[in-house]
């Protein structure tokens, strides 16, 4: 008989479809007795003997091809704690690099934020940053003027103690034009930074040595690609590109860094534990060039070091015995699986080598079952899902069409029945978890009978007239989420012609870049704590904003914003500028995602934060927890 | 013969370099480009990343200077994985594909010629009609269903093996037989249906006639002959095993060849690209090679270049 506790496992194994008690019906006896003539010619005992082999080889098919009864219950798959300090994790694709100036974010963030130690770390529950190798700082009255003081106790993995040039010749490293660093306008609101990084020229007078200014006093500034067109008198001013010398940042003393900003920036703080802020080793780079980010010649102040790297498949770091804090870390190596098929990562996660399944690998049908487990963590994440509308292409150049097509998304219908991971509908391009400190515009909710009179009044009545595109990359939740609303708009404005055109990763890359789309979902991750890390993507200059929408009004509300000393008042600001932004409509946000991932219940320290940043420094392994426990715990309902 | 194998040799030449050329402006004609990602770069750093990486110059620059690195037998530098060569990738991807795929071959070859013999010997008979049955379902089960399937049962239910990863002798196990079932399948008839025929000839009455052992007749006689056919099969086969089988190397997130070039043609690393196509097409011509010389060794009927 199969044991009762067993039925959920087997109902949700995607290959039996039967629950366990239906099996066991169909290996059963027939329950009305057939007329004499029909009875099968043997006796009684055969009959007997033949339905006990039948139930016997389903049995044990049913158990070799279920989930099966062995390790179930309140956790996914064996719990069993690794038998040395060490913690294993899936962490899906390869990193590209493990220099943090060209690395472009995603896996190399989780593996670098252990390598190299900044000025501060991520708080692991609310991703605040948290002193690390700046024990305090001060900021000047108008927040322009930021002095860190680091701990003197910090070595690099050679024994070099960590000190302010350290993070000058970082700062320089990443501006530099020649580093080419994707992450280098992370940086802009140090002084001159955009200057150096985008290679502007200033002009000095022959005469004087004085640089040139403006009426206002600002220095003249041309930008690399008007100096062929500039007329300028060559035996009276000469041209003086910026160099990485030029940033705002300077050593007080040897563990004093004092930094300048080109305008005020409350977010400075918030920036200060991304990795593109870290400092890199300046020996190692200057001795191994390209090459220094392999295991034997990488230098790091982390606490972790690089220990092993085969790229497709496994990435260890052990501890480096030089951290200031080594003592106080408990996990003695971390063995990240590079793998790129999810299924592959979760079924590994099942059979216990793993401890953690890192947010983004949790195949999406399986969701609904891992969510069950007390295995499964989740919690708010600063991503929007949205799509944007690209509003050169008629009629999406309309104010109004772009509004009810707005007010035509059903997204708590898109979160409950599909998502399903508890994400939550957005209304606008930022979500509002900054510890309730953003005072977020509330934008339209779904309104199908306003969307339908807009609709008509923008000279589309139903719908009729409009043709779309809806461009969106070849995964299984784009396709699901794009037809969704396709069906949901089909609803609100029957006569619209929607084509959905799913199309691969690259061609879709190269559709966003050469606008050549009417509508395209994307989706944006923030890069620190703080609602400019989304309003900045909608600027004018932005690279990322393909919609083809500009505002100065916009532009100026952000930058005045950000000018602003007091954070209450600077957040109202922004709040401001974003209620612009959602009246304009140049983009439909659909929801704001969540971290979900898989962690052994004797994992502690890896917890859900908004910026899904986990610094292995502060994960525990209780390694007393028993596989006897866990029948003590009880599951989530 | 020696001959003919030099001549071989030599014509491969221009077929290397045929499907290199078309390889190269296939790849650069499919939209998209290394360097794009999601976040879009500022257009100066764009700029002076293409400028690095020559991929501002025009095609037929690019061309020729990728030619003259492959005289040099290097593939150049990986776009995507920033610090690493092609020839380092594959250098250590190669391996791990080979590894796994002789042992599948070996496998195949084994299991395929013992049962094609036995359903042979026992022609139309049960073991026969089964055999025949079994290999029919092993041709036709595709490995994305037989190896989901055999982790279910081994890994994950009887936690025998693991369900995934490389470095160690048991993480060969299911991904070996997952790719050497359908070459099971397949090797199997065609040894049966080799030997019916090897079985039919005049010699093999001969060697009866002379008294040998049945055991001796099949293995020195039937089989030698029986066996061409596999042979012949054996070639393009064993090229296709050990340069990476994308399905199976995936399932079993293997780091092998199979992955890496999936990869590569998702992120558009020409020069990845290039490279293991490159290796893809060596191996071919080599194992290709290879087989008709075994062929002449086993069957001396076979003669080349001497017509």
């Amino acid at each position: 008989m199969i044991p009762t506790r067993c039925n959920r496992a087997v109902r949700a194994s995607p290959l039996i479809g039967l629950p366990a008690h239906q099996w066991w019906r169909l290996t059963g006896r027939f329950h009305h007795t057939p007329p004499r003539h029909a009875r099968p010619r043997w006796g009684r005992g055969d009959r007997a003997l033949v339905g006990l082999l039948i139930r016997g080889l389903m049995l044990g098919l049913a158990a070799l091809l279920g989930t099966g009864c062995r390790n179930e219950g309140l956790y996914y798959g064996v719990v069993k704690p690794p038998d040395r300090p060490e913690l294993r994790i899936g962490l899906g694709s390869s990193p590209e690099t493990l220099d943090p100036h060209r690395a472009a974010g995603g896996p190399e963030d989780a593996i670098l934020i252990n390598l190299f130690e900044g000025l501060t770390e991520y708080d692991p529950e609310t991703a605040d940053p948290v002193p690390a190798l700046a024990e305090h700082w001060e900021v000047n009255r108008e927040a322009t003027v930021y002095t860190f003081y680091l701990r003197h106790d910090a070595r690099w993995s050679d024994g070099e103690p960590v000190t302010a040039e350290d993070f000058i010749y970082s700062w320089r490293r990443i501006l530099d034009p020649a580093t080419a660093s994707p992450n280098a306008s992370l940086l802009y609101c140090i002084r001159n930074a955009a200057n150096v990084n985008r290679g502007r020229v200033r002009l000095r007078s022959k005469q004087t040595g004085e640089f040139l200014t403006d009426e206002r006093g600002r220095e003249l500034i041309i930008e690399p690609d008007d100096l062929p067109n500039a007329l300028l008198d060559r035996r009276r001013v000469e041209l003086v590109p910026y160099t990485p010398e030029d940033i705002g940042v300077e050593a007080v003393d040897e563990y004093t860094l004092r930094v300048e900003l080109e305008r005020p920036a409350a977010f400075f703080l918030d920036l200060t534990p991304h990795v593109a802020l870290r400092p890199v080793p300046r020996r190692a780079i200057q001795r191994w060039g390209d090459q220094w980010t392999r295991p034997g010649h990488i230098v790091t102040n982390g606490p972790y070091t690089l220990s092993e790297w085969r790229p497709a498949d496994v990435l260890i770091l052990k501890k480096n015995p030089f951290y200031y804090a080594a003592k106080e870390i408990p996990v003695e190596r971390a063995v990240f699986f590079l793998a790129n098929d999810s299924m592959a990562l979760l079924n590994l996660y099942r059979v216990g080598t793993l401890d953690v399944l890192a947010t983004g690998l949790l195949p999406l049908p399986y969701i609904p079952l891992l969510r069950r487990y007390g295995d499964y963590v989740s919690g708010p994440y600063l991503m929007t899902y949205f799509f944007m509308l690209n509003v050169h292409h008629p009629p999406l150049d309309k104010r109004q069409v772009r509004e009810a097509l707005n007010l035509g998304v059903n997204r708590r219908q898109l979160c409950d029945r599909l998502l399903r991971a508890g994400q939550r509908p957005a209304h606008t391009l930022t979500p509002g978890d900054f510890g309730g400190r953003y005072p977020r515009p509330s934008g339209p909710l779904f309104d199908p009978v306003r969307a339908r009179d807009l609709m008509n009044r923008a000279g589309f009545p139903q719908g009729r007239g409009l043709r779309l595109t809806l461009t969106y990359n070849s995964l299984d939740i784009n396709r699901r989420i794009a037809e969704m609303v396709q069906a949901q708009w089909q609803q609100v404005f029957p006569e619209l012609q929607l084509e959905l055109v799913n199309v691969e990763w690259q061609v879709y890359l190269s559709a966003m870049r050469e606008r050549e789309f009417d509508i395209i979902r994307r989706s944006w991750v923030a890069d620190y704590k703080d609602p400019y890390a989304f309003l900045e993507l909608m600027l004018s200059e932005s690279s990322n904003n393909f919609t083809g929408w500009t505002d100065p009004v916009y532009d100026r509300l952000i930058h005045l914003a950000n000018a602003i000393v007091d954070p209450g008042q600077r957040l109202r600001q922004l709040a401001e500028a974003e209620r612009r932004l959602i009246e304009a409509q140049p983009i439909i946000p659909l929801y704001h995602g969540v971290t979900f991932f898989l962690r052994k219940p004797y994992v502690r320290g890896w917890e859900s934060n908004v910026l899904d940043k986990h610094p292995l420094k502060f994960v525990r392994l209780q390694r007393e927890f028993g596989e006897t426990m866990v029948h003590f715990w009880q599951p989530k309902r | 013969m020696v001959r003919y194998v030099i001549w071989r040799a030599l014509s491969s030449i221009p077929l290397l370099f045929l499907v290199i050329t078309v390889s190269f402006f296939l790849v650069r004609l499919a939209p998209g480009s290394p360097l794009a990602r999601e976040r879009a770069m500022p257009p100066e750093i764009r700029a002076r990343l293409e400028r690095h990486y020559g991929l501002d110059q025009p095609w037929s620059i690019q061309y020729w200077n990728y030619l003259r690195g492959l005289l040099r037998f290097d593939l150049g530098p990986s776009y995507k994985q920033k610090e690493a060569s092609v020839n380092a990738l594959i250098a250590r991807a190669w391996p791990v594909s080979a590894t796994l795929g002789a042992l599948a071959f070996a496998l195949a070859l084994l299991a395929g010629v013992a049962l094609g013999c036995l359903a042979a010997t026992r022609r139309a008979t049960f073991t026969d009609r089964s055999l025949v049955f079994l290999a029919l379902v092993g041709v036709s089960v595709p490995n994305f269903v037989l190896g989901p399937l055999l982790v279910l049962i081994v890994s994950l239910n009887l936690l025998w093996l693991p369900p995934a990863g490389w470095g160690e002798s048991r993480h060969v196990v299911l991904p070996a037989i997952t790719l050497a079932a359908p070459y099971v399948a397949y090797i199997a008839r065609l040894t049966r249906a080799g030997m019916l025929q090897a079985l039919q000839e005049g010699y093999i009455l001969t060697a009866r006639a002379k008294g040998l052992r049945e055991y001796g007749v099949l293995i020195k006689h039937a089989l030698r002959v029986g066996i061409l056919p596999v042979i012949s099969f054996s070639g393009p086969a064993i090229a296709f095993l050990v340069t990476g089988t994308v399905v199976v190397e995936r399932i079993f997130a293997i780091p092998g060849l199979g992955n890496l070039f999936v990869q590569a043609a998702f992120n558009r690393d020409y020069t990845l690209i290039l490279g293991i196509v490159l290796v893809v097409s060596t191996a071919l011509f080599l194992f290709n090679l290879l087989v008709d010389i075994i062929m002449v060794i086993l069957d001396p009927r076979i003669h080349y270049g001497e017509a």
